[in-house]
């Protein structure tokens, strides 16, 4: 990577970081992780704290359960779910503003009038989005697994899975988070370059961003809902192996099923960026 | 015709030395009863009072993934129990009953007693039937002759189920025989909901599908270690609940 690279990259990077629309994903869950902390702390007989308890009902007739069942790897795991919707939605709002964004503001004819290439500029604003990624990721883990840890305490880690009873040891339980965390980027990645190349179509962000929700939101029925025909469907779409960091909480962890759902989310990633450069390349810049 | 009853009185001493010995073991006791075993069974916890105990257990059970964990007891006369686990730990019920005369007196009434040699032990085989049907049909526990304590004990559930657990004692502090371990063999077929009133069949066996339990099978072993007897335990520290909560 050339230091004229690096330079673009930081570029974006003060314009990306810069804009209060960058904040909103990390003021939304700055402020929302304490209070759902304090709302599971509230309502631990029926609040999340019940679904640790669920997990041990069956043994309690023959088992006496010893030990806290719930603690702040559980609330950290339970927060780790809302990337599904939620977190996308957080990316797709920075990813799919960044070629819109400038398109509707109208400061690609300066932009591009210094000797850089327009694939220079795509990628730069991947590495950009990516790095986005990245911090917002790092800082859900810190703000889940700190305010978890302050809030319900550490130890082992029971995870909560439906047939059957795994504690993971607490040495153990972090390498795990740290794994997860690893893999939720890496799916994270696919939703920030899928965003990005939306943003190459669009005039103004409000569509990239509808539109990255619109196919995440639709991919997800069909990944979840057991009807045959969604069953030929789903292994092309990318939500499918969005579940890598679920399984990092598995045991063993099945190394084959990770390595499968990332060289997939690798393509798709691929394949976004490869049609953002396709389609950046030959756009008239117009406004 | 002397000669003869001299020979027939000394075969018939020794038939009776002989019957003798072959009670020798049991001697007098094998005339006590289910309910006098159970007594002198819970009678040879009388000089406890209470003990603190470390358990080290490991769980071998289907669809239980649990690494080897620590737990501290706490038991206070008659039947007081507190477990303490920095860890998550699931103790089996069966696999840590101190004195399970005093639970299957409670519960269980006296069918009939036989004497057993269970690994070359002499022990008494006592058959015990529920008072209660949620807890159980059947309940044999083999108490050994010498020390009075159990050794083994097997509960058959009203669902098939059977709970075994095998004891190995020995003495502490000189004059106290507790567990040194024990072996749990869980076989406990899934729970299934019983049908209820106005309830379709096609509603039931969607609420037993969703509802049934998975069967439990498998093996817990537990030794007990660090025993410290009679310290005088408040009863604080059974007002506690079984859990602690995580490190801070």
């Amino acid at each position: 990577m050339g230091l004229k690279m690096l330079k673009l990259i930081h570029i974006e990077n003060i314009k990306t970081f810069g804009k209060w629309r960058t904040g909103i994903g990390f003021a939304a869950i700055g402020v929302l992780l304490p209070l759902i902390m304090i709302a599971m702390g509230l309502d631990m007989r029926h609040g999340p704290a019940a679904l640790a308890e669920r997990t041990v009902r069956g043994l309690r007739e023959d088992f006496l359960v010893v030990g806290s069942i719930f603690n702040g790897f559980s609330a950290a795991y339970i927060v780790m779910n809302s990337l599904w919707v939620h977190i996308p939605f957080l990316i797709a709002l920075v990813a799919g503003d960044q070629v819109a964004g400038e398109g509707a503001a109208g400061t690609f004819r300066i932009t591009l009038i210094r000797p850089v290439s327009r694939t220079q500029v795509i990628t730069a604003k991947l590495a950009t989005t990516f790095l986005y990624t990245v911090f917002l990721i790092l800082f859900l883990a810190l703000l889940s697994l700190g305010f978890g840890i302050a809030f319900f305490g550490r130890g082992d880690f029971l995870v909560p899975r439906p047939k059957e009873i795994l504690v993971l040891l607490e040495a153990e339980t972090w390498l795990r988070f740290g794994l997860a965390y690893l893999l939720a980027i890496w799916a994270m990645w696919t939703v920030a370059s899928l965003a990005l190349f939306l943003s190459t179509l669009a005039e103004n962000s409000l569509g990239p961003v509808i539109g990255t929700m619109a196919i995440v939101i639709a991919s997800l029925i069909i990944s979840k809902m057991p009807f045959e025909l969604f069953k030929m469907i789903r292994p092309f779409l990318f939500t499918t192996y969005m579940d890598g960091w679920l399984k990092a909480f598995q045991d063993p962890v099945p190394w084959q099923h990770i390595a499968t759902s990332t060289l997939y989310l690798g393509i798709y990633t691929l394949s976004f960026f490869l049609l953002s450069l396709l389609v950046f390349n030959r756009k008239d810049i117009l406004s | 015709m002397k000669q003869h009853c001299y020979w027939a009185t000394v075969c018939i001493l020794a038939l009776f030395a002989l019957g003798v010995n072959a009670n020798f073991g049991f001697g007098e006791d094998s005339r006590l009863s289910a309910k006098d075993i159970l007594k002198r069974v819970q009678e040879s916890f009388e000089e406890i009072e209470d003990y603190t105990v470390t358990l080290d257990e490991t769980i071998k059970m289907e669809g239980v993934k649990v690494p080897k964990r620590e737990a501290k007891l706490y038991y206070k006369k008659p039947n007081k129990v507190h477990i303490e686990s920095k860890d998550i730990a699931f103790i089996p019920r069966g696999g840590i009953v101190i004195n399970p005369s005093y639970y299957l007196k409670e519960h269980f009434k006296p069918l009939g007693v036989e004497d057993e040699i269970l690994e070359g032990v002499n022990t008494y085989k006592l058959t015990l039937t529920s008072k209660e049907a949620s807890l159980g049909e059947k309940a044999v526990l083999w108490v050994e002759s010498k020390h009075w304590s159990p050794k083994k004990m097997e509960i058959t559930g009203w669902e098939g189920g059977t709970v075994l657990v095998q004891m190995e004692h020995a003495m502490v502090e000189g004059k106290y025989w507790l567990p040194k371990s024990t072996l749990v063999e869980l076989n406990i077929p899934p729970r299934t909901p019983k049908r209820r009133i106005f309830e379709s069949a096609d509603d039931f066996d969607a609420r037993k599908e969703r509802l049934s339990g998975r069967p439990r099978k498998g093996t817990v072993s537990i030794s007990f270690r660090d025993y410290k007897v009679n310290t005088g335990l408040s009863d604080e520290i059974f007002e506690r609940k079984n859990d602690h909560s995580g490190n801070r």
